[in-house]
């Protein structure tokens, strides 16, 4: 608790600074091989679990992307659950240092496995699991598949106790989650159709202008347009500019301000304007991620992977549109 | 025809072979394809090479004779590019006439064998295909005198969390069939010109469970593409449900006159789609 908020000090500095990069990578080395989860305070009740980022491996158990807690007035809202089983615990035990109110709710922002596996850690302690609905469905159609790969990659030690679960309230309409009403707090859940991802939501709490962002914004990381509608995610960037933020947690990356939303419309803007050059230009497939290399995002996670996948992701939607005119 | 021919032993081969993926071998065997150290070892390919090829001997070839391109790390299992490009003198008197595409560890190994004409211009062929976790990819040159060549590679696809959200099956049912051609750059008398050859066609293997209604897809691909120009053949293709969603073929031909570039393709329903392009070529 202590160490954990010098952490949320130092980082609540830099980002008035402008370079939040830099403390958040210190209080990710803390989380490598360990057990514990770095708190980071962002606002008055709001906080961020962090995550290493990077690919999910041994080293790094899994626990790459980011969850976090919003503590109300009777109770805790957690946002999203965790890699594992036990990584769901070590983000309990984190909540707990930090309040002793009661979790009333964790819901899931999107469809990945580093949000999504620690559920079981959560419904044991008979925490309701809320989920968007085209959410609950993607993690039904794939995560078996999913849940294996990761065992594989991780291990059955990190991975014990880890099942595949359904979640005890799928929601269409925002505002049947009641999150507000449980903790004794305003909060805003964010749905803005199938953007980043079918079922992605983003959590706002409107008293401190927090943002938990989810599948919708990664910082210094290479965001994954696999699950995504282009446009409608786009649409969604720039609603979010329009609301009154003043630090964002990325589903993945360091906490930040309104410029993480800008960096991602740049990347999409960028990403998109080249693949489709390369498609008019007629380009074969397995020169596009080659020719989508784009220098100004060399430096963010994932550019050797991710983004070269990115690229002929969107490469492909583009010649279907072109098939289907 | 020899092209019959072909097609019988593609199709023997495909059923004997679909049972032996990589999970009935000889867990050895897994690790040496794992490795891909050792390609000749692959209990599959021996199988492969006794049903295509019998005992003929099959020459390991270099850059300058055949190129295989695919990437050592695909970035989307179910949609691998991989192109196989002969190097050799493309005459009438003396060519390579035909293009073997072999995935090892892929349910039906035999993915695809590509036939060409002097009027291809270039034995030369681009296509998407699915990988299986980890394979070697041959492909196998025959000239038309009979001689074999063969490149080798090792292609790593990782699987993750790969099946996208759902797509929308009514609209890819309406499209079933449509075919886009398109011809790059110039044409130019007597030179080879690239074609681009896009079907629309969802290429089902039918061994793909939807998890969520816990039915299989049923298979239905495209098996034959043939391509002609100004009524002569360029490009005959026989394909398997390797090939990925929405086949794209990448070819060339040599225009000796105006004329009109025709694609005819069959899918394994019988379903049968047409699309022509006409073509003015300029002299150079």
């Amino acid at each position: 608790m202590r160490r954990a908020a010098a952490i949320a000090v130092l980082l609540l500095l830099l980002i008035g600074t402008g370079t939040p990069g830099v403390a958040a990578s210190s209080a990710y080395l803390t989380n490598q091989g360990s057990n514990e989860v770095p708190v980071i305070e962002l606002a008055a009740g709001v906080y961020m679990l962090a995550g290493t980022g990077g690919e999910p491996e041994a080293a790094n158990q899994g626990r790459v992307g980011n969850a976090g807690f919003v503590v109300g007035r009777i109770g805790v809202l957690a946002i999203d659950t965790g890699t594992s089983y036990r990584h769901g615990r070590a983000l309990l035990e984190a909540i707990r240092s930090v309040t002793d109110k009661p979790v009333r709710l964790a819901i899931i922002t999107h469809t990945r496995q580093e949000f999504l596996f620690g559920a079981a850690a959560f419904r044991e302690m008979g925490i309701p699991i809320a989920m968007q609905q085209a959410a609950a469905d993607l993690m039904a159609s794939r995560c078996d598949t999913c849940l294996k790969t990761l065992r594989a990659t991780l291990g059955e030690d990190a991975m014990r106790g880890t099942t595949l679960f359904e979640p005890d309230i799928r929601f269409t309409d925002p505002l049947g989650v009641n999150a507000a009403t449980l903790i004794g707090r305003p909060i805003q859940v964010l749905y803005f159709g199938h953007s980043s991802g079918p079922g992605d939501i983003a959590v706002f709490d409107p008293r401190t202008g927090a943002l938990f962002a989810g599948g919708l914004l990664d910082a210094q990381r290479i965001p994954d347009v696999f699950d995504s509608d282009l446009p409608t995610w786009q649409e969604a960037l720039r609603t979010l500019q329009a609301l009154p933020l003043n630090v964002i947690v990325p589903g993945h990356g360091p906490a930040g301000t309104k410029h993480l939303i800008t960096q991602v419309e740049r990347y999409l803007d960028r990403l998109t304007t080249r693949v489709r050059a390369l498609l008019t230009a007629g380009t074969a497939l397995s020169e596009v991620p080659d020719a989508t290399a784009l220098p100004d995002f060399e430096a963010w996670d994932q550019y050797d992977t991710v983004h070269r996948r990115n690229a002929a992701l969107v490469y492909l939607r583009y010649e279907r549109e072109l098939l289907l005119k | 025809m020899n092209h019959d021919i072909d097609r019988r032993k593609l199709m023997v081969t495909g059923t004997a072979l679909v049972t032996a993926t990589l999970w009935g071998t000889p867990r050895s065997a897994v690790a040496e394809i794992k490795s891909g150290e050792n390609p000749e070892a692959s209990a599959i390919w021996q199988k492969v090479r006794a049903s295509l090829f019998e005992n003929r001997p099959i020459a390991n070839a270099g850059d300058d004779m055949l190129a295989l391109d695919a990437p050592s790390r695909a970035e989307d299992a179910a949609v691998v590019p991989i192109a196989m490009r002969a190097r050799l003198p493309h005459t009438a008197a003396s060519h390579v006439a035909k293009l073997y595409l072999v995935i090892d560890s892929n349910p039906s190994p035999i993915s695809a064998i590509f036939s060409f004409t002097p009027q291809s211009g270039r034995a030369d062929i681009e296509t998407r295909v699915r990988v299986d976790e980890y394979s070697f990819v041959r492909a196998i040159a025959e000239t038309n005198d009979g001689r074999l060549l063969m490149r080798t590679r090792f292609v790593k696809a990782s699987g993750g969390c790969s099946a996208p959200p759902g797509k929308d099956p009514q609209a890819a049912l309406a499209a079933l069939g449509k075919i886009r051609l398109r011809v790059d750059g110039d044409v130019v008398l007597h030179k080879p010109t690239l074609v681009q050859l896009m079907i629309s066609h969802p290429n089902d293997s039918g061994m793909v469970m939807d998890q969520l209604t816990r039915q299989f897809t049923p298979r239905r691909f495209v098996r034959t593409v043939n391509v002609f120009y100004a009524g002569q053949p360029v490009l005959t293709a026989d394909l398997d449900f390797s090939i990925s969603e929405n086949p794209n073929l990448r070819f060339y031909f040599v225009p000796d006159a105006p004329g009109r570039l025709t694609a005819e393709v069959v899918d394994s329903h019988q379903a049968a789609w047409k699309s022509s392009l006409d073509v003015t070529p300029t002299a150079a």
